[in-house]
Formats: structure tokens, C-alpha cells, sequence
């Protein structure tokens, strides 16, 4: 039978509870083989409308939608690695657990959203040069804008501010 | 309101580390939570037991290639007893404050 615990023991158990919520914050810290991989996919992402519209160099459709296609599971397949590396899972429904999350998802995926129809919108309209220049300064702000999920999640942990699943 | 109670599976130290860490995150590795909570493969594995005997925590054994990988996550019944014990902690370290402070 456990000891009924005084000030003392229930105050040292907290900061033991906060120190675990600190090192699994910390181990959420994205490594730069992650950060790295994410940069080249997005810039894959919004360099491909400059360069589909190249003058004299015009890429078929096909490779344009499969460069897109490659990056995007590129995406993917980083996020599960980064999983495993860290043995970590935040869950599919990180969104509910993760409250801070939500607002910095919706501000990541409105900046995406926003960041391609630009870049598409340049390419096709403007110069490829202009819409390249624009997609490596975009696939910049995308990445930092991603990375403000994970920040907010490592947030919320240190917190404490992780809801029922 | 009834008073916040000690869940006397998730109190003992190790046990309270180990539900801590999982409280974070949905799935979490056998090595991440060793590591993590600075004990030894034998100690997590008894530890574990304990609480996945109580109901409070889910185990999954995998692999990644040939290697075996073992995970773990809090059960709906392991997170509600690791917040109402917190709750009971965060009452009794209070009360001790305004007992020193009266």
C-alpha cells in the first residue's frame, strides 16, 4: 500500500510530470535530416510552376503533376520517418489533442493554399523567372509556417494541454 | 465536487515518469519512454505490465525491418486516471502552500 504523500512528495511528483513534458517537448524538436527534407520538398512544390513554363523548355503536364505528386508523398513519408526516429506518434487526430495546433494548421494550410495559386498565377501570367524567384523565397515561408505546428504542439505538451483522445 | 483522489497504480514514481510521457503524445516507443525516464529494459517492462493490467496502457509490438519494436499509449481509462491524479497532486501541494503561507 502506498504512503499517503505530503507537500513535499506531491510537489517533487509534479516537477517529475513537468521534466517528462519537457523531454518528450524537446524530443519533438525537428532534426535536420527532417527540416532539410521538408525544405527540398517544398521547393520542388513551388518551383515546379516556373519551371513547367520555362521558354523553349516547357514541361509536359505529366512530369509537372508527378513532380508535385513526388513532393507531396515526399511530405508523407518524411513525417512517418520522423515518427519512428523520435518514437514518437502524435496521433491522427492531433488537431483535437493539440488545441494550439489547430490555429497554426489553419494558418500553415491557408499560406500553402495561397503560396501555389501565386506561384501558378506568376508562372502563367508574369515570367517563369519571377515565378521561380517567388517559389524558392514561398517554399521558405511554407517550411517555417509547417514548422509553427510542430512548435505548437511541443507548446501544448510542455503545458500540459493535451486533451482526451 | 468530489475531492481529487491518489490512483495508487499511476503514483509510484516510475510509474507517474511513464504516465507522463505517454500523456503527450498518442503512441510512444519502448526506447523513447527508457530513455526518457532513465530506467532499465527490465524495469520498464514490469512497470509497463503493471499498468497495462490496471487498464491504463495499450501495448503494440511491431517491427521496423527486422527489428522489433514495441509501443505503447495511455488507454481513455489510464488518461482519466493520470488527470484526476494530478488534479489530487496539484490539491495537495496547494493546500500545503496555504497551510505555510496561513
Amino acid at each position: 500500500m502506498t504512503e499517503q504523500p505530503n507537500r513535499g512528495d506531491a510537489s517533487a511528483a509534479l516537477r517529475g510530470v513537468a521534466r517528462q513534458r519537457d523531454l518528450l517537448a524537446a524530443r519533438l524538436e525537428p532534426p535536420l535530416w527532417y527540416s532539410g527534407g521538408q525544405a527540398l520538398a517544398l521547393l520542388v512544390l513551388f518551383v515546379a510552376p516556373g519551371v513547367s513554363q520555362w521558354p523553349g523548355q516547357e514541361l509536359s503536364r505529366s512530369v509537372v503533376v508527378l513532380a508535385i505528386v513526388a513532393a507531396v508523398v515526399g511530405l508523407s513519408l518524411l513525417d512517418a520517418r520522423f515518427a519512428q526516429a523520435v518514437g514518437v506518434k502524435l496521433g491522427s487526430d492531433r488537431h483535437r489533442a493539440y488545441a494550439s495546433s489547430r490555429r497554426a494548421t489553419l494558418r500553415a494550410g491557408t499560406i500553402t493554399l495561397v503560396a501555389a495559386l501565386l506561384t501558378w498565377v506568376v508562372a502563367l501570367v508574369i515570367s517563369a523567372v519571377a515565378a521561380l524567384i517567388l517559389g524558392v523565397i514561398l517554399a521558405f515561408v511554407v517550411a517555417r509556417a509547417r514548422q509553427g505546428i510542430l512548435a505548437a504542439v511541443r507548446e501544448d505538451i510542455r503545458a500540459g494541454r493535451t486533451g482526451t483522445r | 465536487m468530489s475531492k481529487p483522489r491518489l490512483d495508487h497504480t499511476v503514483h509510484p514514481p516510475t510509474r507517474l515518469a511513464i504516465c507522463a510521457l505517454l500523456a503527450g503524445a498518442d503512441w510512444v516507443e519502448f526506447a523513447t519512454v527508457r530513455d526518457a525516464v532513465g530506467i532499465s529494459d527490465s524495469v520498464l517492462s514490469k512497470q509497463s505490465r503493471v499498468l497495462e493490467e490496471a487498464g491504463y496502457v495499450q501495448v503494440r509490438k511491431g517491427a521496423i525491418g527486422r527489428r522489433p519494436r514495441t509501443w505503447f499509449r495511455l488507454t481513455a481509462a489510464g488518461r482519466r486516471a493520470f488527470t484526476r491524479h494530478l488534479e489530487a497532486l496539484q490539491s495537495l501541494a496547494a493546500t500545503g502552500r496555504q497551510n505555510g503561507s496561513d
